[in-house]
């Protein structure tokens, strides 16, 4: 198993506790290991900003679906009464 | 108790059917508790991506039950909005709104923008299996790799090329937060 996916088991709390202690130890001791496991979950972080950007201009095109094609007209007359 | 069951074709029809379901009773929630049409928007499209994250990843399924989580996901978010607003202008603060359960460091926009450019494939990769959920057998249809162990083999690949690209753009690391 490469270092990589050891650290990405580790952090999901996938590897056995005896497995897990030893990347513990590891990590005190090793740091050219933690600063692998510090951009790691770095990677992690920046995956999940770029899911949502995407995800919220998804959601804007369906925004703009609704609030301009023909067969969601019932639609937006409830919306528009809601804000009259 | 699950009353109606829906299975849109595509991810994007199930936006339109929750937009459909639940937006005019956001709306109208908001509405009545004073806020603008705009308002209504940024939380129920935040409310959106909360739902997506906690319910979805992936799976396009969903039943009434799923709009009254959304419902109260929005309610939730509107009340959040509403006291840091106040306390917002009380300081004299513009008013912003925005996801604020993160627990990780907010990764910067310019090392974003710099993966997408610089691995575009590899970052839909990784954000196929981390955000969306998808498992190894649908990463390999999806990006035409031969079984799954050749997904889970590039899913690594990837792991390690964009830390690596993160790591040398941001040698200067307070340039990495914002």
């Amino acid at each position: 198993m490469s270092e990589t996916q050891q650290l990405e088991e580790y952090f999901s709390g996938m590897l056995k506790p005896e497995d897990s202690l030893i990347i513990e130890a590891r990590l005190l001791i090793d740091t050219e290991l933690r600063e692998k496991a510090l951009w790691q979950q770095r990677t992690y972080a920046l995956v999940k900003e770029y899911g949502r950007k995407k995800l919220r201009m998804e959601i804007e095109k369906v925004h703009h679906r609704v609030f301009s094609e023909k067969r969601f007209h019932s639609f937006r007359q409830k919306v528009k009464l809601i804000f009259k | 108790m699950v009353i109606e069951q829906i299975k849109p074709q595509t991810q994007e029809e199930l936006f339109v059917k929750l937009y459909e379901m639940a937006f005019p009773q956001v709306a109208g929630f908001i509405h009545k508790m004073g806020g603008s049409f705009d308002e209504a928007k940024d939380i129920f499209q935040d409310g959106l991506v909360i739902y997506y994250e906690k319910r979805i990843g992936g799976n396009t399924l969903t039943t009434v039950d799923d709009k009254a989580y959304l419902l109260g996901i929005c309610r939730h978010l509107w009340y959040k909005y509403y006291h840091e607003n106040k306390l917002k202008q009380a300081l004299e603060h513009t008013p912003d709104l925005k996801l604020t359960e993160e627990h990780t460091p907010k990764v910067s926009e310019d090392i974003l923008r710099f993966v997408e450019l610089s691995g575009k494939k590899c970052l839909d990769l990784l954000k196929a299996f981390y955000y969306d959920k998808l498992n190894m057998k649908e990463l390999a249809t999806r990006f035409g790799f031969s079984g799954e162990r050749s997904a889970t083999v590039q899913k690594y690949k990837c792991l390690e090329k964009v830390r690596i690209t993160i790591r040398d753009k941001s040698l200067n690391k307070e340039d990495f937060y914002e």
